[in-house]
């Protein structure tokens, strides 16, 4: 017992240990939350695609700001917000929705990895930016995670009933007048600046894990909004806490840790899960 | 315990141009549709007197899709107007789309309540919750169309009938003046339709006026005040009796209908 209870509280005593879980709780229940709405609407291509786009906003926040994190984040985000748009813009000239973000995606990339590569001081960081790096985190930089995060929850909160609507019918939220355009961008420009606030702790080519897969875990378990929300919380906030322990004990990098706990859950569920799960399917297949 | 009537909601500022009972829910003028050049709808001229229910019939491609999204406001019509009740549409004039079953996503993680509530949304505005009053009204439209004991399912879990009514129960607590159904009728055993015509006398009581998309010939002759025959432009509008004509109806399908003249008039064999 006491082993256990030194296991839990050992990496306690460490200062970057308890602001690496601070971080990771808080973008997990973020990512995790808005992650919903993500998998509901079929926004998972998006959401991955806008991750690696912000690499040049990241690359010229960085050279910009010596280094500080404030505008690594403020670069990102208008390099999410410029994707946004330009991939609305493209697709109203007939292209598919997902091509446009394609050409985006690969196009804004590889601008971050040009310009990182011409500067060879960003060569140690470009991994950090990659894969994240949530033991870095500072306390500046978790009240930035936090003040952005909670900005992020409260929008959803407030806009609950109208993002229900036009993800679930938006036809019905034309008919009814309600601003939808409005609406879509909001929800991009939260899905933006949610991936600004988890870039240290998940990096940009783990994003879409933490984005899709709690949320795709919930929609296993169970068939009402708020529900799903709650659970794909629990399972994004505890996968950062668990990631981190493995990562602490295992010497495994925190980013990949933490979406490997996550990505275990949704095996786990996917298979035992009682409505759904492919196991129990197999078993009264064959009896 | 009655539902709250649209005409009781409408906003009592608007006293310059108050809507009129006497003039039509829903008047078309010569709408005229076009997809980059590709004709959709010409000069498609109508209107609707309030409570009445209207099939519109016209095989796949004739514009009844179309129609209904010029109606709804989802795309402007190249030329013509739309107006109810003498105006442009706007918020306060309740029009309601209740979508074909095969157009919803019936896995998406919502109850029977919740998709009722979704009609408050427009109603309600940002930033506010639903009140009593829309819970009532909620309860109110789901007591109508038989659905109270189901409204904490899921809705994958409901027959299609049951799905259907969820819809106009929406549609209701939209507090919806004009409905627009598209296909209500496709998939469902005919007891379930029958409880869906129940539901839409119901709604003629309270002067709620129906538009019903549907290629059920039968249905639309013996169930509807009125039909409108439609292939990108109106072919015919009226009773049964006066549109189901040879010509009319040829002219609506051209050659994708078989018609068998017989005693009583013509015998309609779709091949839809």
């Amino acid at each position: 017992m006491a082993d256990i209870i030194t296991w839990l509280t050992e990496p306690l005593g460490y200062a970057f240990m308890v602001r690496g879980l601070t971080a990771a709780v808080i973008v997990g229940v973020v990512c995790s939350v808005l992650g919903t709405y993500i998998v509901l609407r079929g926004m998972a291509f998006l959401g991955d695609a806008l991750a690696h786009a912000i690499l040049p906003g990241v690359a010229m926040g960085y050279l910009w700001g010596g280094g500080s994190q404030f505008w690594v984040s403020m670069g990102a985000l208008v390099a999410g917000i410029f994707t946004t748009f330009a991939v609305g813009t493209i697709s109203k000239s007939g292209l598919k929705e997902d091509t446009a973000i394609g050409v985006m995606f690969a196009g804004m990339f590889a601008l971050g990895i040009a310009m990182i590569s011409s500067v060879r001081s960003y060569t140690v960081d470009l991994t950090h930016f990659l894969f994240g790096n949530v033991l870095g985190v500072s306390n500046s930089d978790l009240w930035l995670i936090g003040i952005f995060g909670g900005l992020v929850l409260l929008t959803i909160l407030v806009f609950y009933k109208e993002f229900m609507v036009i993800s679930f019918d938006p036809l019905l939220a034309t008919t009814m007048r309600l601003p939808t355009t409005f609406l879509h961008y909001l929800l991009l420009l939260l899905i933006a600046v949610t991936i600004v606030l988890s870039l240290q702790a998940v990096g940009i080519a783990l994003m879409s894990a933490m984005l899709v897969t709690p949320a795709a875990t919930a929609y296993l378990l169970t068939r009402r909004l708020p529900i799903m929300m709650v659970i794909s919380a629990t399972i994004g906030a505890s996968s950062g806490v668990l990631g981190l322990y493995l990562s602490f004990y295992m010497n495994i990098a925190s980013g990949p840790a933490i979406v490997l706990v996550c990505t275990a859950a949704f095996v786990l569920v996917f298979l035992f899960s009682p409505s759904q799960g492919l196991v129990w399917r197999l078993v009264s297949n064959n009896s | 315990m009655e539902l709250i009537h649209p005409m009781t909601t409408m906003s009592a500022g608007s006293t310059s141009n108050p809507p009129n009972i006497h003039q039509p829910i829903l008047r078309l003028d010569n709408i005229s549709v076009r997809f980059q050049q590709t004709p959709a709808l010409n000069n498609v001229s109508f209107a609707l007197q309030r409570g009445e229910r209207v099939a519109v019939i016209g095989p796949n491609g004739a514009g009844k899709s179309t129609l209904f999204n010029i109606i709804s406001g989802l795309i402007s019509p190249t030329q013509g107007q739309v107006e109810m009740c003498g105006r442009a549409p706007n918020k306060q004039v309740g029009i309601a789309y209740v979508p074909q079953r095969s157009r919803v996503d019936w896995q998406f993680p919502v109850t029977v309540n919740d998709v009722v509530m979704m009609g408050r949304v427009g109603r309600l505005g940002l930033f506010r919750w639903p009140k009593q009053k829309d819970r009532h009204i909620v309860e109110e439209a789901l007591a109508l169309v038989n659905m109270t004991d189901l409204a904490k399912r899921q809705i994958g879990e409901l027959s299609g009938g049951q799905q259907q009514r969820v819809f106009i129960a929406r549609a209701l607590a939209q507090e919806a003046e004009l409905m627009l159904m598209d296909e209500p009728l496709t998939g469902l055993d005919l007891k379930s339709q029958e409880g869906i015509f129940a539901i839409l006398d119901k709604l003629r009581q309270r002067q709620v006026t129906i538009m019903v998309a549907t290629h059920d010939l039968n249905v639309a002759a013996e169930r509807f005040d009125r039909l409108l025959l439609l292939n990108q432009q109106v072919i015919g509008f009226g009773r049964a009796k006066e549109v189901f004509t040879t010509s009319m109806l040829s002219r609506t399908y051209q050659g994708s209908l078989n018609l068998i003249e017989t005693p009583n008039g013509a015998m309609v064999m779709s091949s839809n």
